[in-house]
């Protein structure tokens, strides 16, 4: 069977940060548009050679863009920009300019929303959704956000649910200011209200909370369309259509931190794919330097180098027997230098596609 | 004391947060405390910072950002930049690399990697800095010891 008939048409590479995602990723693109297949490879954070190598300036923070591969279907790349993404869907969806204006010059949007938990998370989602819904490729590689709880990218659409659905947001809703910018509460309690309105003041700052109930509601018209898609998004990412491609560094440090991870995909209803261990060490062979070698290895090195793939070896042996027989597990080794050219990356995507069977 | 900060951005934020919210709210007690907080974190006497990174592409441009936004948004300096995971150095400098011995290629051509970006690095960075080699010991306590060994020895290490 074939890469191509292998993969899904949405494959969403997860795993911890620093284990070569992104790159996996695009390696993965380039070998699925060479079967065939118009893709699409959204990624986030892509190093600098990464970035040169696939094209993807600052234009693919807002758009797709064709990447110079003589690839036999098309392959594009975008980059998730979390910001751009919701001042993008501010734009789409407020009823008006003004009240554009308004939420894109409200002081809580420009200095809180961006830090807000989850919203990196599910900017990605509502990127997704908006490449799935118009359905211009036939697979999309979605490399996911370097966060320590990369479950945080997928439990974000529900997260979103449950908190437009919590009663926080109703709270938020109320008209809690009058027109002349008095709380209202405190306003028909007299005197007595007047002095909380001006502790309140003292303590967070009127103007603040006139701000975030004001973010708040001219967010109003926004709520339907982020639940009702949160939840397609959600349908989407546990269907058949898509597969799980777990990615994790070598070593036995890492097996609990990957049997979790596996685990709670599994639990969480997800298709688990192929488990990708990336970078292992060689193990060298037992006469180093090889004859007519120029490279002098020290007993220092050698050690070392004997040790690393030990540790390495070790590792991949703990996972295969602590993972369920079924769970296909694929070893990539360590390359001599990081592949972050085109033709460098299509070898790694080629050497996968081989190695996944 | 001591704290484990998380990966590049999100320590940044970490960091910054008490000044965003100094910012955000102005007066009363929540504004002062966060004020202090924030000053806390940008006095250099008080309260230090180290960077640690690997010589690879990735890291080192991570690590470069970091010293921008802390610059940026916390107006102040780390304090140290540590470079952990170095593949030793080889004992010869071949014109070539040897074809016949793969293991020996990967190591000549990760540690040519390490040097071209500590380069990369020495370029932009002033300040103190210290290099820790890759060990052959797994986590845990003989690994925290010897890593501790050599930062103690580190002349820009011990002094601060």
């Amino acid at each position: 069977m074939s890469l191509a008939e292998r993969l899904a048409p949405l494959v969403v590479v997860v795993g911890s940060g620093g284990v070569g995602k992104t790159t996996l990723a695009a390696a993965l693109g380039l070998e699925s548009a060479d079967q065939g297949d118009p893709t699409l490879v959204m990624t986030f954070d892509p190093s600098l050679r990464l970035k040169d190598a696939l094209g993807v300036g600052d234009a693919a923070r807002d758009r797709e863009v064709r990447v110079k591969a003589a690839t036999v279907a098309p392959l594009d790349a975008s980059l998730l920009d979390a910001r751009r993404t919701f001042d993008r869907l501010v734009r789409r969806y407020a009823p008006d300019p003004a009240a554009r204006d308004r939420i894109l010059n409200n002081r809580f949007y420009r200095h809180l929303a961006g830090s807000l938990a989850g919203i990196l998370e599910y900017m990605a989602v509502e990127r997704l959704f908006e490449v799935a819904r118009a359905g211009r490729y036939r697979r999309v590689i979605l490399d996911t956000p370097p966060t320590r709880q990369a479950l945080d990218f997928l439990e974000a659409p529900d997260r979103i649910v449950g908190f437009l659905d919590s009663g926080a947001l109703k709270i938020a809703l109320r008209p809690w200011f009058d027109e002349r910018g008095h709380l209202r509460p405190t306003a028909r309690l007299g005197r007595m209200g007047r002095r909380l309105e001006r502790y309140l003041d003292e303590v967070v700052g009127l103007e603040l909370l006139r701000e975030m109930a004001e973010f708040f509601q001219a967010f109003g018209p926004l709520y339907d369309g982020f639940r009702s898609r949160a939840e397609e998004v959600r349908t989407l990412l546990a269907g058949d259509q898509t597969l799980f491609v777990l990615v994790a560094g070598p070593g036995e440090e890492k097996v609990a931190d990957l049997l979790f991870f596996a685990r709670r995909l599994r639990e969480a209803g997800y298709r688990l794919g192929p488990v990708v261990v990336n970078r292992l060490h060689p193990e060298p062979p037992p006469q180093l330097p090889a004859p007519g070698a120029r490279v002098e290895i020290g007993a220092d090195g050698r050690r070392l180098l004997a040790w690393l793939g030990e540790r390495d070896r070790r590792g991949l042996e703990a996972l295969r027997s602590l993972l369920r027989p079924e769970q296909q597990l694929v070893a990539v080794p360590l390359l001599a230098e990081e592949p972050a050219d085109l033709p460098a990356l299509r070898r790694l995507g080629a050497d996968l596609a081989s190695r996944l069977g | 004391m001591v704290l484990d900060a998380p990966a590049t951005g999100h320590g940044v934020s970490l960091l910054a947060a008490p000044l965003l919210v100094s910012e955000v709210i102005e007066g009363g007690p929540i504004g002062r405390m966060t004020r202090e907080v924030a000053e806390l974190i940008r006095d250099r006497e008080r309260t230090g910072v180290v960077v640690v990174t690997q010589a690879e592409e990735m890291p080192v441009t991570e690590a470069l950002e970091l010293r921008t936004l802390l610059a940026e948004r916390l107006g102040r300096e780390p304090d140290l930049l540590v470079v952990n995971g170095l593949y030793p150095p080889l004992s010869a400098q071949p014109a070539a690399v040897p074809t016949a011995d793969p293991v020996a290629e990967l190591w000549h051509r990760r540690r040519r990697l390490n040097e071209s970006e500590m380069r990369r690095l020495k370029q932009s960075w002033r300040g103190d800095r210290v290099e820790l080699p890759l060990l052959p010991l797994g986590r845990g306590p003989e690994l925290i010891v010897a890593l501790a060994e050599r930062l103690a020895e580190h002349p820009g290490g011990a002094h601060r």
